[in-house]
């Protein structure tokens, strides 16, 4: 989780310790972070869906939102206890942060406890977002 | 040579060359070559924690027998309740549209008589992740896959004892395994009358010699040669004679695949059929991603298997799939285990390289570079690639 830190801040914590380079296109993508939407996203997917199964499950799709939605639709039809509010909050969360134009990677075991990305807000498209593509290699 | 199943075991655990031996009654797997770290990233790579779904790294595939503790886990729901599974507790009940409904105990079961068959068990979402647009699921790469040696009695036996009655189309295979909460569809599958009355389709209690381990359905798992693994019901405890395919989630919705080819990224609403048969495919165990290799002689090796026909030809391609040399088939052809296969690629230039491989089947049917895109991410097939670095 976030804990209340700037997300810029997180990012180029989280970059330092690895191989990545913030790049302009990046830095102008974290104007678009909501930090407490971040937060709340990964605090439902604890409470409200790690109930069933891990949420590596969840992290490892890389869905467009209508995907995102028919997911959370299914999930709740079975069972996940969410409010309206809090479905549409994490059909945003998901969008945002594991959509298409996300490169895949290996979910590592421990990612229950990963930290949380930045975010765009909203998805432009369905298709891959560009100016992103090095994000993934922060983790 | 004379080695005791646990010794042997234990030359699987050490990652020795294991499949030579193996030799005295099983075609020969290749020795590995130089592989540090082959112990490094242990026996599976997860992709589901819980309930646990994880796959078997490829450079395994060096062996022909897939070892149990390296052998992918797919679960639903994860292992029973240890009182449903335990030999006390544990009971496989026969109805339906049977004459003589009955219960057997494992012991019963072995009254039967024993078989054992080599099979390639394969989810049906192994290589989902390569599919594009991306599709919902657990996002197996390539090991969601092995071949192993079951031991069991066949379906068809048991079903004689409890005398299937006129009417009688498909057979419903339910398992232990239960959802955390009740609202989750259970994973209730069927399969074809036809299908389970082959006499190669078996109720497994031991795989590659040992008893078969929880997270493989201990005690008893249907083992479907040919067919992928969703019909491959683990834990088994309910078999239901039926008129029709069984209903709910897992056969109606999901492991579907569409009758007619969709458009990629679509929701299809047309008619669709279960996922049942494999496709022909083959890997490339070895070298593995990222491996520099040196100029010169390059063994190259992987597996090849089809489902219900048999692998004719492998082919490898280093430039791109413009041009295809054959590979050496290596060992017997046994119906539903997998192939070995050997390639001695001479590389000559420095430089990065990728090195394709398909297989080809006696129905002629060819690994296609990529498979068509359906809605589950099912059968992935496409030419199977490793991106190796030559160095002078
Ligand atoms: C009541 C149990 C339950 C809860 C709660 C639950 N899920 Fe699931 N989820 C499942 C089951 C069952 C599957 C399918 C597992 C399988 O077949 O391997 C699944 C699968 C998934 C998948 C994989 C895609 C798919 O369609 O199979 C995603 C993504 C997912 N869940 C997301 C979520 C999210 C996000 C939440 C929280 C809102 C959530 N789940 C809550 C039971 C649950």
């Amino acid at each position: 989780m976030m804990d209340g830190k700037c997300p810029l801040v997180a990012l180029l914590a989280i970059c330092l310790s690895g191989v990545a380079v913030v790049t302009a296109a990046q830095e102008r993508d974290l104007t678009d972070v909501n930090a407490a939407l971040a937060r709340r996203g990964e605090g439902l997917l604890v409470t409200r869906c790690a109930v069933c199964h891990s949420q590596d499950l969840v992290s490892q799709q890389r869905l467009p939102r209508d995907r995102w939605l028919a997911t959370i639709d299914k999930m709740k039809q079975w069972g996940a206890g969410i409010s309206e509010e809090e479905a549409d909050l994490l059909v945003r969360y998901l969008s945002a942060r594991y959509h298409p134009g996300l490169p895949d990677q290996p979910v590592p075991a421990d990612s229950e406890r990963s930290q949380a990305e930045p975010l765009k807000t909203e998805p432009e498209a369905e298709g891959p977002v560009m100016g992103i593509a090095n994000r993934g290699a922060c983790l | 040579m004379d080695i005791s199943r646990r010794s042997l075991f234990k030359t699987l655990l050490q990652g020795m060359g294991a499949g030579l031996l193996f030799s005295r009654r099983l075609p020969p797997a290749l020795a590995i070559g130089e592989e540090p770290g082959r112990n490094e990233s242990g026996p599976l790579i997860t992709r589901v924690t819980r309930p646990l779904d994880a796959e078997t790294p490829v450079r395994e595939f060096t062996s022909f027998l897939t070892p149990n503790h390296r052998f992918f886990v797919r679960s639903h729901f994860g292992p029973p309740a240890p009182e449903l599974i335990s030999e006390a507790g544990w009971k496989l009940r026969v109805n339906g549209l049977v004459e003589r409904s009955q219960e057997f105990t494992l012991k019963d079961l072995k009254q039967l008589e024993p078989v054992t068959i080599t099979a390639v068990v394969q989810c049906s979402g192994n290589g989902r992740t390569f599919h594009r647009p991306k599709v919902p699921g657990v996002q197996w790469e390539r090991g969601a896959v092995g071949n192993a040696e079951w031991t069991g009695v066949r379906l068809c036996d048991v079903l004689a004892r409890a005398a299937v009655k006129e009417g009688a189309q498909h057979v419903q295979l339910q398992g232990a395994d239960r959802p955390v909460m009740a609202s989750v569809p259970l994973f209730t599958r069927s399969i074809p009358l036809a299908k389970a009355l082959h006499p190669d389709t078996i109720l497994a209690y031991e795989m590659n010699g040992r008893p078969l381990p929880v997270l493989h359905g201990a005690p008893l798992r249907a083992i479907l040669p040919g067919w992928m693994a969703d019909s491959c019901t683990k834990w088994l405890t309910e078999i239901t004679v039926q008129p029709e395919t069984a209903k709910g989630y897992y056969m109606e919705t999901a492991y579907r695949m569409p009758v007619k080819p969709v458009e990629a990224g679509t929701i299809s609403t047309g008619p669709s059929t279960p996922v049942e048969a494999m496709v022909v495919k083959s890997l490339i165990a070895a070298p593995h991603e990222d491996e520099t290799v040196k100029v010169g002689p390059v063994t190259v090796q992987g597996v090849s298997w089809s489902g219900e026909a048999t692998v004719v030809q492998v082919e490898v391609s280093v430039d791109g799939g413009k041009t295809w040399e054959p590979a050496r088939l290596l060992g017997e052809d046994l119906p539903y285990a997998w192939r070995q296969w050997q390639w001695l690629w001479k590389a000559r230039t420095a430089g990065p390289t990728t090195i394709l491989c398909r297989a080809i089947d006696s129905r002629g049917d060819t690994q296609p570079a990529a498979t068509p895109w359906n809605p589950g991410g099912f059968l992935w097939n496409g030419w199977d690639r490793v991106s190796v670095t030559v160095v002078a």
